[in-house]
Formats: C-alpha cells, structure tokens, sequence
C-alpha cells in the first residue's frame, strides 16, 4: 500500500466545514483579479445605478427565487429514515460505505463532500419502496448533485465522500435506465479516482507503472494517509465498486469505461485477498 | 502483468463475495472480448481457458454458491447469477462457432447442454428469493435488479432453444415452468416494455404459441 500522502488536506476538508451554500454567480473574474488588473472598459465609468438591473439577472440565482428551497423539503427527520432504510437493506446489495464513519459525519454540518453524499444515501434510500416515492427521490437527487458539482467548483475533490456520491448518483441513474448521463457521472468518478490515486493503492509496485508510461500521481489531489485498516477497506471497497458499475454501464451502452481496464489488470491478485 | 483473476485458488484462500463479484465482471469482460473476437484462431483455446476460469471461480467462491449465502447474501445471489450468465455465453459463442466450423453434433449437443444447464441454474437461484409478503423489507430480485436482469434474459435465450427443439415431454415441462418463473422476474423488476423485456420478446412469443397449443397445463419446476 503506498497512498500519496504527502499533502496535507485535512486543512482542506475542515475548511469545507466552514462554508455556506453559494451559488455559483461568479460569471466573471474576481474582484481581486480586476484589483491587480490594469484593464479598464467603458462600462466601468458608468453609474452604478444603471447596472442594478443586471444585479437582478445575475444575483438571483434560480434556486432563490422560491420561498423555500429543496434542502428544507427534506427535513433531518426524513433523511435520517431514508438513510436508515438505505443501511438496513439497500447497502447490502452494494455495501461500499462505512456505516459508523457516515453516520458519524452525517450527524455534523458537513461540506459539500459531505452533504453531496447525505443526499446521495437517501437518493438510495428512496430506491425500492411502495409506492415509489418519486418526489424525494428528484429531491434528494437534484441535491446530491448540487452538492457534488460544488466539490468540483469550490475544489473540495480531495473527498471519498464526493466519490462514492457519484457512485451512488451513477447507480440511480444507471437504474432509471438513463445511461448515458450515468457513463458521464461515473466517467467523472473514475477520473477522480486516478487524481486520488486510487487505481494505485494496491498497485504491485510503482516502477512497473513508470514503465508502462503512466507518470506518477503528483497532482495536488489526494486523500489523507491513513493505516486504517477499516478506512483503506472503505476506499479499496469504493474503487472496486466503481470498477463492477463502470463495466455495467459499458456492457449496457457499448460505451468504454473511463477508468481504464488495463490498469485494472495490473493490480495484485493478492489485493483481493485484502477486500473482505 | 497478472490479472485480477490470476488470484490462486489454493485452500484457504478466502475472498468476500464483493471481491468475488469483482473477478466475475473480470470474468464475463473477457467473455465479451472473446466473443467479439469470433474469427481469431485462438478462439478454442481462449474458449478452453474461459471454461477453466469459471471452474476456478467457482471452487474458490464456494462458500458464497450455496443455497444459503444466495438466499441471505444479496451480492453473493448477484454473483452466482451473473457467473452463470457468462457460462451461457461463452457456450452460445462456442455453439455459433462449432456451427461455422461444421463441427460433430455431439460438440454442439454438449455446448447447448452446458447452456441450459446453466440456465436452469440461474432459475433456481430465483427461486430461492422469490418476494414474499413475509419478506417485503428484503426483496433481492429487486435489490439487485440492476445486476440480474442480464442473467435473467441470458437464461431465457438459453431455454429459448429448448422450447423449439422441443425435447421429452418431462424436459418441455420443466423449460416451459422456468421461462414463466424468469419471465415473473423480469416482469417484477422491470415493466413490459423495457430495455431487457425488449431482448426477450421472441422468446416470450414462443412461450405463448406453447401456451396456445397445448394450453395452461401445470407444469412442475
């Protein structure tokens, strides 16, 4: 095992901690970027009444237009049933996430890493019920998703939790037979997985990877060293689980997966041993 | 380079049935690939290798291919049927190639016999997870309907061929039961005009010409 552990990123998931929800409006460049900027625009000199109206268009996102937004038509009651219906017998068809660790992260306010994964369980937690219970089902889902392009806009990718998000993102959509948008989430998954490194982290050894071409993971992405056993099962169990469901949505669509079958094949066999 | 499915197989070695589901998709990925590759002058001896691995897969996943773990472990009850399924495969690529080839009958006659049986496995293993009232918290055909609905047509197909060839009346008997029993669990996970109803239609066609002829006589399992 030889996790990238050089970087530090536990900074990173604190600070995730500490954000509110923002709507992406940021359609131009910061206030700090036009502060060191030289360039100056004919608008610049106009009053900045004559620019309300464009505040109203831009700072209005969609999702505030309505009274109530759809985190609060799932109340924490709700997501703690669904989530309790998700680990009493959904997770056993799939079981890839740590019960004690997400029970335990779900109970504080957490990121958008966090928070994209609390949708994403009771997403599936909404699966399998009568009479099918659609509407949370589009909440939890739209949700989920909200949170889990957040990681990606506000870099909070260095995550499990916004992995195995996508994973169970990827898997309803896979099940509503919408099979392409699954192959781009899982595809997003599997690219993650090779910034994380976790492709590697049973790997027989790196040189034989330095021969085949592929360059080491030197990104700034990784996930936090740990020599937890149950937490590198955890990752191991989440690699795997997007290998079964990328090779399911290949074999349905025709379409390749993303996370590459060669490099599947150059783990250790003995890896498996470790997959309890 | 090894591959995953070059894990050993001496005793002792225990695998969870999640790490099994991963060598089966291994497993039936290369199955694909060696179906696709119909014309290659390997095609016997990867088709022989391919028989050696799923023996393999099964002395070494053992203790989750019994009764008890398909009924108790979902992932394992996926395992089971998706391994069964590649069989199917494998033998049906096997019998087009023999046919091409103009190979003895009795070549044939023992792939398509290896096909249904692994057919009539498949129906077993529903069987034994057939929803009850009792178990509404727990339905498995349902938990896993993304995983079987490949199995479940696979064994269809398989039996597909039985029901033309018609054989004894004992043997049309028991194709005709376990089509139904597929069928119904097809039809639980998946409604009527689905993508994996769809890749069955002729076979529920034949099904019901049966049906017409010799009417809705009970059939035993």
């Amino acid at each position: 095992m030889d996790l990238d552990s050089t970087r530090d990123t536990s900074a990173v998931i604190d600070a995730a901690t500490d954000c509110s929800f923002v709507p992406d409006v940021d359609l131009f460049t910061s206030l700090a970027e036009d502060v060191e900027s030289n360039m100056t625009f004919d608008w610049m000199n106009q009053t900045l009444t004559t620019l309300e109206p464009m505040d109203d268009l831009l700072l209005n996102h969609p999702q505030k237009a309505s009274q109530s937004g759809p985190e609060e038509d799932i109340s924490p009651t709700d997501l703690s049933s669904l989530h309790n219906r998700y680990f009493a017998s959904v997770y056993y068809s799939f079981p890839f996430i740590n019960k004690d660790r997400f029970m335990a992260e779900s109970m504080v306010s957490g990121g958008p890493a966090a928070n994209a994964l609390v949708y994403a369980v009771a997403l599936a937690g909404c699966s399998h019920t009568t009479p099918n219970d659609s509407e949370r089902e589009n909440t939890c889902y739209d949700l989920a998703r909200d949170h889990a392009e957040r990681c990606e806009r506000e870099d909070y990718m260095s995550d499990l939790d916004f992995l195995q998000a996508l994973l169970l993102i990827g898997r309803f959509e896979a099940w509503s037979r919408k099979l392409e948008r699954s192959w781009l989430t899982l595809g997003r998954a599997a690219m993650l997985c090779r910034l994380l490194g976790l492709h590697r982290m049973d790997e027989v050894s790196h040189d034989q990877s330095k021969e085949s071409g592929e360059s080491q993971n030197s990104s700034l992405f990784s996930l936090p060293h740990t020599a937890d056993p149950v937490l590198l099962e955890e990752r191991r169990r989440t690699f795997w689980g997007l290998y079964i469901l990328e090779s399911y949505v290949k074999t349905r669509s025709g379409l390749q997966c993303q996370l590459g079958h060669v490099k599947v094949r150059n783990v250790n066999p003995d890896s498996l041993q470790e997959l309890m | 380079m090894p591959s995953v499915l070059d894990v050993g197989t001496e005793p002792g070695l225990e695998i969870s049935s999640y790490a099994g589901c991963v060598l089966m998709v291994e497993l039936a990925l290369r199955c694909f690939d060696h179906g696709q590759q119909h014309d290659r002058p390997s095609f016997w001896d990867d088709y022989y290798a391919l028989v050696k691995k799923t023996d393999d897969l099964f002395v070494l996943l053992k203790r989750h291919l019994n009764a008890t773990s398909i009924r108790e472990d979902p992932v394992a009850f996926s395992l089971y049927m998706n391994l069964r399924a590649t069989e199917i495969f494998f033998h049906e690529s096997a019998i087009r190639k023999s046919e091409e080839q103009g190979l003895p009958p009795l070549m044939i006659a023992e792939s398509q016999r290896r096909s249904a049986a692994a057919a009539f496995q498949i129906c077993s293993a529903v069987g034994l997870n057939l929803p009850s009232p009792r178990k509404e918290s727990s339905d498995i055909i349902m938990l896993q309907a993304i995983f079987i609905a490949w199995p479940l047509t696979m064994a269809l197909k398989a039996l597909h061929r039985e029901l033309v060839n018609e054989g004894g009346k004992e043997t049309t008997s028991g194709v005709v039961a376990s089509t139904r029993l597929l069928f119904a669990a097809l039809d639980h996970i998946e409604e009527s005009e689905g993508y994996w109803h769809q890749s069955v239609t002729h076979v529920g066609a034949k099904l019901q010409e049966w049906e017409e002829k010799n009417g809705l006589e009970p059939v035993a399992l």
